[in-house]
């Protein structure tokens, strides 16, 4: 565990170039923009959440421009410290970023009082979740890219995720005879949704197995790995 | 048994690229010394290194560091200088520290920072705007302030002026001057080998062809000249990496052969880098 967490250490002094006060700053306009417009604090938070997605190829970056690959054997740690230290790392940051966006809706909110405006809902939607749910599951699809190519020619591959959503999307929206993929899908998640205590079950569910698959290719891509 | 007076055993490396491979690569680092790992640029110097690391896997062979069959867990005991720093181009100096130091239940900020003044370097300074040599000094820094008892060095010296590479070559030879510790330094440069080491590691095209002490390898061998005209063919056998031209030949020969020559043939010293050229040329020749 020690190691691990040294890992997420060097990983954290390794990103910090990109988490200076600039970008902590723009967030934070960022975050106090969407809240005093939209009037909800969970569309700050998927702000958060997006930042952080965005944000994941930052360590595999510094990482392959500095050749710390090649440094993590002679600081006696192994191919599965490496992998799970960046998981560890990557949630983190999530939890971090999300955190900040909370903080800063809440300077929000504060600032709306003074303004005379109000803000709807201070508590966590479940569109949020939902959102944030797709948002983390894209993030752990790229994260196998970045560990089997590195991350300059993972990049282009990491918006293929999107790019399948999008396409998805689409496919769904679709209808034969009057009936579309996205209305059986929409009437499935609108009794989802009415039954909280499934919703959540179905969420941690497919995001359990999405990081379970993530994590067991990003071991096997990484373990092959040679620099 | 375990032999405790070599630091890192090698045994049977091979590795298999598409141009290149390194075939079953065997030799003994002993404590106490330097030992040179000498051979032209693509012999397999690097790839050695980085299979002994760990860095990438070798497809044969067993690598033995401090008695111990090698694990990643053992590279704490060893300080490693790359020959470019594998460190992110915006940490400072204090930086490094903060990232490596935890690795090391035994890192000692007081040596590091003893190191970094003795070194002249700012610790303000990123790594980015180093001079190479600092770079290298910033390494070796780092490797010996976790206690290290093996540094392993990979072209170290390449790239730096002279004045920067006797430097180096003094704190290898400080470092030795503990019985209990070891340096493993890959060069081209064989005038720092000259200076600074007691054993030599000689790899060509991803073969041995020597190892032992330094001055055994010198004494083996000697530089051989003439006229063309004064050797048969049978003699021309003896000559290694042997080369023609208008005004006669000249090559390397065995010590044990030299009675074999005619005594026309101008035979002396050789120095390191002739016979990494000889040896080299030679290895050409028969392929």
């Amino acid at each position: 565990m020690s190691k691990l967490k040294c890992f997420i250490g060097l990983d954290f002094m390794a990103v910090k170039s990109y988490l200076g006060l600039k970008s902590v700053l723009i967030l934070l306009v960022c975050a106090l923009f969407s809240t005093l417009t939209s009037g909800t604090v969970s569309t700050t938070a998927g702000i958060g959440v997006i930042v952080a997605v965005i944000s994941t190829g930052y360590p595999f970056a510094v990482s392959e421009k500095a050749g710390l690959d090649s440094l993590y054997p002679t600081l006696s740690l192994s191919k599965k410290q490496v992998v799970s230290g960046r998981y560890l790392f990557i949630f983190l940051f999530d939890i971090s970023t999300v955190t900040f966006a909370y903080i800063s809706a809440a300077l929000g909110k504060l600032l709306s009082q003074i303004f005379g405006h109000n803000i709807s809902n201070y508590g966590i939607s479940w569109e949020f979740l939902a959102v944030s749910s797709a948002f983390i599951i894209i993030q752990l699809i790229q994260i196998p890219f970045y560990f089997k190519f590195s991350y300059s020619k993972a990049k282009f591959m990491t918006v293929i995720p999107f790019a399948a959503i999008f396409a998805l999307y689409g496919v769904v929206g679709i209808s034969v005879n009057g009936i579309s993929l996205e209305m059986i899908i929409m009437e499935f998640l609108s009794k989802l949704v009415e039954n909280k205590l499934m919703l959540a079950a179905v969420t941690l569910t497919v995001l359990s197995i999405t990081v379970f698959i993530s994590y067991q290719l990003s071991m096997a891509f990484y373990k092959k790995r040679e620099f | 048994m375990v032999n405790t007076t070599n630091l890192l055993e090698v045994r049977g490396l091979f590795k298999k690229y598409k141009t290149f491979t390194l075939k079953d690569v065997s030799f003994d680092v002993p404590k106490g010394y330097i030992t040179g790992f000498i051979g032209p640029n693509g012999a397999g110097k690097t790839t050695s290194i980085k299979a002994i690391l760990g860095i990438i896997s070798a497809e044969a062979g067993t690598v033995k560091m401090f008695g111990k069959e090698h694990s990643n867990v053992l590279n704490t005991g060893i300080g490693v200088v790359m020959d470019s720093p594998m460190y992110v181009d915006d940490w400072t100096v204090s930086d490094v520290e903060k990232a490596i130091a935890p690795f090391y239940g035994n890192w000692d900020s007081g040596k590091y920072a003893g190191y970094i003044n003795q070194f002249g370097l700012d610790k303000k300074k990123k790594v980015k705007d180093l001079s190479r040599g600092m770079k290298m000094k910033l390494q070796i820094a780092t490797a010996l302030s976790h206690d290290a008892q093996l540094l392993i060095l990979d072209e170290p010296t390449s790239g730096l002026d002279p004045v920067a590479r006797d430097e180096i070559c003094d704190i290898l030879r400080e470092f030795v001057s503990d019985e209990n510790r070891s340096a493993f330094f890959s060069t081209h440069i064989t005038s720092d080998l000259e200076k600074t080491a007691d054993y030599i590691i000689f790899i060509l095209e991803g073969k041995i062809v020597y190892s032992g002490s330094k001055d055994e390898l010198i004494e083996k061998y000697a530089r051989a000249a003439g006229s063309i005209s004064d050797i048969s063919s049978e003699h021309k056998k003896l000559i290694i990496g042997y080369r023609g031209h208008s005004t006669g030949f000249e090559g390397m020969v065995e010590t044990a052969n030299i009675r074999k020559l005619p005594k026309s043939v101008l035979t002396e010293d050789i120095s390191l880098e002739e016979i990494i050229i000889f040896m080299n040329r030679e290895g050409k020749e028969s392929e």
